[in-house]
Order: structure tokens, then C-alpha cells, then sequence
């Protein structure tokens, strides 16, 4: 990854200090610290978000599953071509 | 092309190499995907050939669900109770194998993974988030539904994944 972008930003004395003691622990610089704290705190937080449907979305979806109905050709020729991949041992001859 | 494996990502795998024209899904098997799966956000499973452990392909599950603004009146859904999904959240082919159908292949791979999980713990489709239109497209061919305003969350129900009568079995390995 190309590293080209700033971050700046104020907190206070404490929290900093805080921040320098546990960079400190692990022999990181803070900056480094704060770049894989923050990393992996949105990766979860990517990771476990939730979709929240509104009211119209909702309708559609549980009427979909009320209603599934069948695959369309497209995705039925789909699951014949793996299948018949599966069976020969071959991908796309 | 001789048909790879699926098997779970694993740490003697190799994915360094592993090259797709999306950089996120580049990054995200060769520096996340294990980190990820090592602490339970999810499950990726490789494309490999039986003799090479190079990762030619992957896909990435995890357990998921929708969630509703307000919940309706009548029967349809208990109130507060939000829907189980499986959410496939990356699928990424190596650029030397375009063209040979393994996205097709990974992608029916998943909706079978998902088919089975779904008779063990309960869900009701497969969600998909989408990296972008490039993909969105991809997905529309294979019957995705449009979750959202938001087009980037797409889902196939698990009835409907249920009739296509996949069975992977042969060419999965635990």
C-alpha cells in the first residue's frame, strides 16, 4: 500500500500518555500503534455490521422469502456447468 | 482447466502472490483473511490444486443478519426478532485464472456451503456485500436480488439455492 495519506489529531495529555505507555510495551512507535489499533478496531467493525432494512426494503425482502420462487435460467445453466465440472474433474473445457 | 479444491485457509498456504484487479480483495486474502478467520469474524475457504498450496481463488463466509427500521404488524416476523443470514462478504479469482469460470464455480461453491450450513443453524439466504458495479454485475447473472437502496447489498434465498441440487462434496476437502 502507497502510505501518502495525514491523519492529525488532538486528545488529551492523559490519553496520549496512555497511548505512549503501551506503544512502549510493545516496542512500537505510537504512530505505528495507533495505525494497527485503529486497523483492527474497523476491520471488526466492518466485519459485524448489520444491515438495517427501512419498510419498503423489508416488504421486498420477506416477500421474497415468502415467495421464493425458482432459479432463474441463467443461474440454473450456472449450477449444471459446475456440476457437470464436478463430475468430469474439468473447468470450462 | 483441471478443477481445483476448496479447502478452509489455513496458515501453509500461499497467498502473496495472489494478484486481482480489486485491491481491497488482494489485501484482504493475503495480510486479513487468516487474522479474520483466526479470530472468529469469519471462514475463508481457497482455491487450490491438489499438489500446490498456492491460492488460486477464495471466498469468504461469515454468520450475518438483517435487521429491520420497524418490525410489521402482522405475522410475518416476531417484533425485534431480525432475520439469520450467511454473508458472503469477499469472492476473488487470481488474475491468471480469469476467464475459466472459477468465479462461477467459487461463487455456486458458496451458495452450496451456505445451503448446507443453513440446516445446522438456521438461515434464510445467502448476503452478499458487493466491492462495487463491477461486481454487482457479476452477481446480477446469477440471480442476486438487490437487498437494499443501497445496491451494494445483494442476497439469493436459501429455497431458492436449495433447488439447484449442488453437491460439491466430491471436490471439497474439510
Amino acid at each position: 500500500m502507497a502510505i501518502t495519506e495525514n491523519v492529525h489529531f488532538r486528545t488529551a495529555p492523559e490519553i496520549k500518555q496512555t497511548i505512549a505507555d503501551a506503544a512502549a510495551v510493545l516496542g512500537l512507535s505510537m504512530t505505528d500503534f495507533i495505525i494497527a489499533a485503529a486497523t483492527e478496531r474497523a476491520q471488526t467493525v466492518l466485519a459485524r455490521r448489520t444491515l438495517v432494512l427501512t419498510n419498503d426494503e423489508r416488504d421486498r425482502f420477506l416477500n421474497a422469502l415468502a415467495n421464493p420462487g425458482t432459479p432463474s435460467p441463467a443461474l440454473v445453466a450456472a449450477a449444471h456447468r459446475t456440476m457437470h465440472a464436478v463430475r468430469e474433474g474439468v473447468l470450462n473445457p | 482447466m483441471i478443477l481445483p479444491i476448496i479447502e478452509m485457509l489455513a496458515k501453509h498456504h500461499v497467498k502473496n502472490g495472489f494478484e486481482c484487479d480489486k485491491p481491497a480483495l488482494t489485501n484482504y486474502t493475503r495480510n486479513i483473511a487468516l487474522q479474520h478467520q483466526q479470530r472468529g469474524l469469519g471462514r475463508t475457504y481457497v482455491a487450490v490444486y491438489d499438489d500446490s498450496p498456492t491460492v488460486i481463488g477464495y471466498y469468504t463466509l461469515a454468520a450475518s443478519k438483517v435487521s429491520f427500521e420497524s418490525w410489521p404488524t402482522d405475522k410475518r416476523m416476531p417484533p425485534n426478532m431480525s432475520v439469520p443470514t450467511i454473508l458472503l462478504g469477499k469472492l476473488a479469482v487470481d488474475n491468471q485464472f480469469k476467464g475459466r469460470k472459477l468465479g462461477e464455480f467459487l461463487l455456486l461453491h458458496a451458495m452450496w456451503r451456505a445451503e448446507q450450513t443453513s440446516r445446522q443453524i438456521g438461515a434464510v439466504a445467502l448476503e452478499v456485500d458487493v466491492l462495487d458495479s463491477d461486481a454487482l454485475g457479476f452477481y446480477e447473472k446469477y440471480d442476486l436480488q438487490v437487498l437494499a437502496d443501497d445496491p451494494l447489498h445483494m442476497y439469493i434465498t436459501v429455497d431458492k439455492i436449495r433447488q439447484l441440487a449442488l453437491d460439491y462434496a466430491s471436490v471439497t476437502r474439510s
